[in-house]
């Protein structure tokens, strides 16, 4: 009987002891008992890659029956009877491939990420509430039409994730949910509009304001406006100028003046919101963000038939900020691209007439207003025309993981956007993103589009991002607009400037007409191009765009490109895409050479040794390259050591005006901005700050890369791309990956290597439409799918793949086949 | 033989428990097992074993999927252990509830006279 007892007591200690053990949380692991479950925990995760050759799904949210071919890239190809039944089947694929990224990227734009993650999100979620995403899908859809199609898609493709949350085993809940002991949340269409909103905010953030005054208060407004013009100094526009050439155009910059005190107020309080933004948005700090496009008519391509390319530079992540898919519906859509999971339409793509493509136009989206308020902490009203306002105010609450309050705040708005504080400061925020129509219905109208002038009629109304779309059909034509919504500011028209917030005369009186849109059709040169340029040259279209644009680095390279070739391939195309070549070396090699400048016989011998290493490069940052890794720490010297007197403490937003402005002023040797502050008996020259980059600029390079003749120097070595997994994990990243690409070559790479091409397309239309293209990852966020990241290794060479899109799905290619669902009513 | 025929039930069965209703499994066929073991099949030692091979047969199971070497690349990463430590505190665990569910189900069985 003892024996008995004892035996039981073990037995009870033993078994429970494993049950506590397996079901707590140890340090940072998740517990461990679900967590190594052979069946259901990461052990399973390759099991749950594993597709079926194939399946039959019954569903009581389909109305017809769908095939949906998955192909060998995992790439789904839905032929659907009915177009809403196409998008449940997309919607129930995407959640399949990429549940937690649909549900993280919507928690991070509604401000609920500490729901999922805990107290550690609480600063991002602030700072989306404040933004006041939440208010802006409320508004939304508190106006839109519930019976128009687009919202009727979105809700479908929101059917299809449920369907999939309800299906789905424990096996195939997604690795990172394990990690982080959480359970996926039901879809709602909200959820599309957040991330609509989101992408919206990503893009159309542009404020040109805040740099300009803050470098008023540091050298004065004369020496600001030149440093952060209006009008670009270089022009290269998508709107071919008369010329066709690049027009510079740079101005004599005043030497730093005097600080203008009156601004500097409003400065920081603008900055700190600027900051703020910066942090919620994730800006690189870098050009990396952007995005190239071009189309040839067939005049110019060897084929005759018009090309298009296409390569949009966003943040890189795995899994990738697109999924692609193929739909087909008879006589409705046969639409192929890419979507943003989360939303049901092809966003950049092509069809059975035509394909499209988009960067970023890039214009001034946000105009930040001083305001004076009835209590200076925690304010009700504000003043407008003599008159006091209610503020609209919001109670936000962040709740955690379990439900707990983790915080509450009041989140503000006028009339205008939303108001922060800083200081004793209250700044307001206009933004084209509030308000905006961002149902999507043109994102299903260009997928339908039958030609390009088709195309352009729909677009016509899309409004926020701003994008320079390009499109070219089959029948030959090509075209490109900035198409969106762009405010008419009062008065002299810009928005580059602090506004007064208590004058409603300051408030934006409508959007640009889209008559004015830049824009061009067929042009004579047989081709058209954008990289995030200012779009049209002034002196053609005097408006308003924005200000302190991209320099034009890749849009003069594409040019000279294109310029240059008079029987353009895809082949051309694709390799234009990674093309290591740089306009930006181009123009200032020379003058770091001293050819276009002083080259002193006395200088010091770390000038001459640079300038041979340099002189030794061919201006190309390509794997084996040495000379790029020099360039780079050269131009970061130069830019420090001119830009001196704009230096402030927070160096990722650090005052930086563009390179085609460093270029203008290299232009002018004695210039006052040359002159170092920090030497006061001393007034340096432009050769003098060259020399002391060159010679600085190869210590840094030494110190950090070791001798110049050692593997470190190479340019595979020196600089890397950097693919984060969602959740920043190491162990579900591609890190330290060598491209040939550096800052402002066609794919570009710099500062982390975070951001880069996120999708490359090319499409030739002939009479048949086909189509190469690849992203930097893989269509799975399995890690341990085979498609996690089998785009990778062929996006790092500059290889497309050749897209396989047949009209029906008996017409597949068997070898290209990996499974086969069929989708039909049922329980 | 009594033995190997024991544990192999228990196996299939905490191999199917687990697939089932996940590793809360292991302890409830595990103490189902001992209860009802057959004389001299020793649950003891049946048991534990049985509920270990059930869940080595699922790990062989996954490590024969295409993408189970990059889970263990991906779990060296990911956790501060390596992934053979992973793979044996796994089974540990098994072998922990296992023995657990045998101590408590011998203990609870009633008394067997030596004649019957």
């Amino acid at each position: 009987m003892i024996k008995r007892i004892i035996l039981g007591g073990v037995g009870l200690v033993l078994g429970l002891g494993g049950l506590v053990f397996g079901s707590r949380p140890l340090g940072t692991l998740p517990p461990l008992g679900p967590l190594l479950d052979p069946g259901h925990g990461v052990w399973a995760l390759p099991l749950a890659a594993r597709p079926k050759a194939s399946e039959a799904i019954r569903l009581p949210i389909f109305e017809g029956a769908v095939t949906a071919i998955v192909d060998t890239r995992g790439v789904p190809h839905i032929y659907a009877d009915q177009e809403l039944d196409a998008y449940r089947a997309l919607g129930y694929l995407v959640a399949r491939d990429r549940l937690f990224q649909l549900e993280i990227q919507t928690r991070a734009a509604a401000g609920t990420l500490t729901e999922l993650v805990g107290a550690r999100a609480l600063g991002v979620d602030r700072e989306a509430r404040r933004l006041g995403f939440g208010r802006m899908v409320e508004r939304g859809l508190a106006a839109v039409d519930t019976t128009s199609d687009a919202y009727r898609s979105i809700q479908a493709y929101g059917e299809g994730v449920n369907a999939w949350i309800s299906a789905m085993s424990d096996r195939e809940v997604p690795l990172e949910y394990r990690l982080l002991g959480a359970r996926p949340a039901p879809w709602s269409v909200a959820n599309t509009y957040l991330l609509l909103g989101r992408m919206a905010l990503t893009l159309a953030y542009n404020d040109a304001s805040i740099q300009k005054a803050a470098a008023a208060a540091k050298v004065g407004w004369p020496a600001a406006e030149a440093l952060f013009p209006v009008d670009a100094p270089i022009q290269e526009p998508i709107q071919p100028n008369p010329v066709d050439s690049t027009r510079f155009a740079f101005v004599p910059i005043p030497p730093p003046g005097a600080p203008d005190s009156s601004s500097r107020q409003a400065v920081q309080a603008a900055t700190t919101a600027h900051l703020a933004l910066g942090r919620f948005l994730r800006w690189s700090g870098d050009e990396a963000l952007g995005s190239n496009n071009w189309v040839v008519g067939p005049a110019r391509s060897a084929t005759g038939h018009a090309l298009l390319a296409g390569d949009p530079h966003l943040e890189l992540t795995l899994p990738s900020i697109w999924y692609q898919a193929h739909l087909v519906v008879p006589d409705r859509l046969d639409v192929a691209g890419v979507t943003l999971p989360g939303a049901p339409w092809v966003v950049i793509g092509f069809n059975r007439s035509l394909a499209w493509s988009f960067t970023n136009t890039g214009s001034d989206a946000n105009d930040f207003y001083r305001e004076s308020v009835d209590d200076s902490v925690a304010p009700t009203r504000y003043r407008l025309d003599g008159a006091w306002r209610d503020l609209e105010l919001r109670v936000e609450t962040f709740r955690s993981e379990t439900g707990a309050v983790l915080a509450v705040d009041t989140v503000r708005f006028t009339h205008r956007g939303p108001i922060w504080k800083a200081d004793s400061v209250w700044m307001s925020m206009a933004w084209t993103a509030y308000g905006a129509g961002n149902g999507g219905s043109e994102f299903l109208a260009m997928g339908r589009a039958g030609s390009t002038g088709e195309f352009l009629e729909k677009s016509r109304t899309y409004e926020v991002p701003a994008q320079n779309m390009v499109v070219a059909d089959r029948r030959g034509t090509i075209a490109i607009r900035s198409t969106g919504r762009f405010p008419v500011r009062p008065g002299a028209g810009r928005g580059d400037l602090i506004q007064d917030g208590t004058l409603s005369a300051n408030d934006w009186t409508g959007d640009l007409p889209s008559e004015f849109y830049p824009f061009s059709l067929n042009p004579a040169r047989g081709f058209l191009s954008s990289a995030n340029q200012q779009p049209v040259d002034p002196s053609q279209n005097p408006r308003y765009f924005g200000a302190n644009w991209y320099s034009p680095w890749r849009a003069m390279r594409i040019n000279t490109l294109l310029r240059a070739d008079s029987q353009v391939t895809t082949e051309d195309m694709r390799r234009f895409q990674t093309d290591p070549g740089s306009a930006r070396v181009e123009r200032f090699l020379p003058f770091l050479l001293g050819r276009d400048s002083l080259q002193r016989v006395r200088a010091p011998a770390k000038v001459f040794r640079a300038r041979a290493l340099l002189g030794a490069w061919n201006g190309r940052y390509e794997l084996d390259s040495r000379g790029a890794v020099l360039f780079e720490s050269v131009m970061r010297e130069l830019t420090r050591r001119t830009w001196d007197e704009l230096a402030l403490p927070e160096p990722r937003q650090g005052l930086r005006p563009a390179e085609s402005v460093l270029l203008g002023l290299l232009g002018d040797s004695t210039n006052g901005w040359w002159d170092d502050r920090a030497t006061t008996s001393v007034v340096e020259r432009r050769d003098d700050i060259l020399e002391a980059s060159l010679a600085a600029g190869l210590d840094s390079a030494l110190a950090r890369h070791g001798p110049a003749d050692s593997a470190g120097w190479l340019w595979r070595n020196a600089h890397h791309a950097n693919i984060y997994h969602l959740l920043k994990l190491p162990a579900l990243s591609a890190l330290e990956l060598s491209v040939p690409s550096g800052p402002s070559t066609l794919s570009p790479s710099s500062g982390a290597g975070t951001s880069g091409a996120s999708w490359r397309m090319v499409v030739e239309l002939g009479p048949d439409v086909t189509a190469w293209a690849t992203y930097p990852g893989g269509q799975s966020g399995n890690p341990t799918s085979r498609h996690y990241r089998d785009f990778l290794d062929g996006w790092l060479t500059g290889a497309l793949d050749s897209l396989v899109v047949p009209a029906r799905p008996e017409a597949f290619p068997a070898d290209r086949i990996e499974s086969r669902l069929t989708f039909g009513k049922g329980r | 033989m009594v033995l190997v025929y024991w544990m192999l039930v228990v196996a299939n069965g905490v191999a199917f428990g687990t697939l089932a209703a996940g590793w809360y499994a292991v302890p409830v066929v595990g103490l189902v097992g001992a209860l009802f073991a057959p004389r001299r099949s020793r649950p003891l030692l049946t048991v534990p074993a049985g509920c270990l091979l059930g869940w080595a047969g699922l790990l062989l199971r996954s490590a024969r999927a295409d993408g189970f070497p990059a889970l263990v690349a991906m779990l060296g990463k990911l956790f501060p252990i390596s992934p053979p430590v992973l793979a044996g505190a796994t089974l540990g665990l098994a072998l922990l509830l296992g023995l657990g569910a045998a101590c408590l189900g011998v203990a609870l069985r009633r008394p067997v006279s030596r004649d019957s």
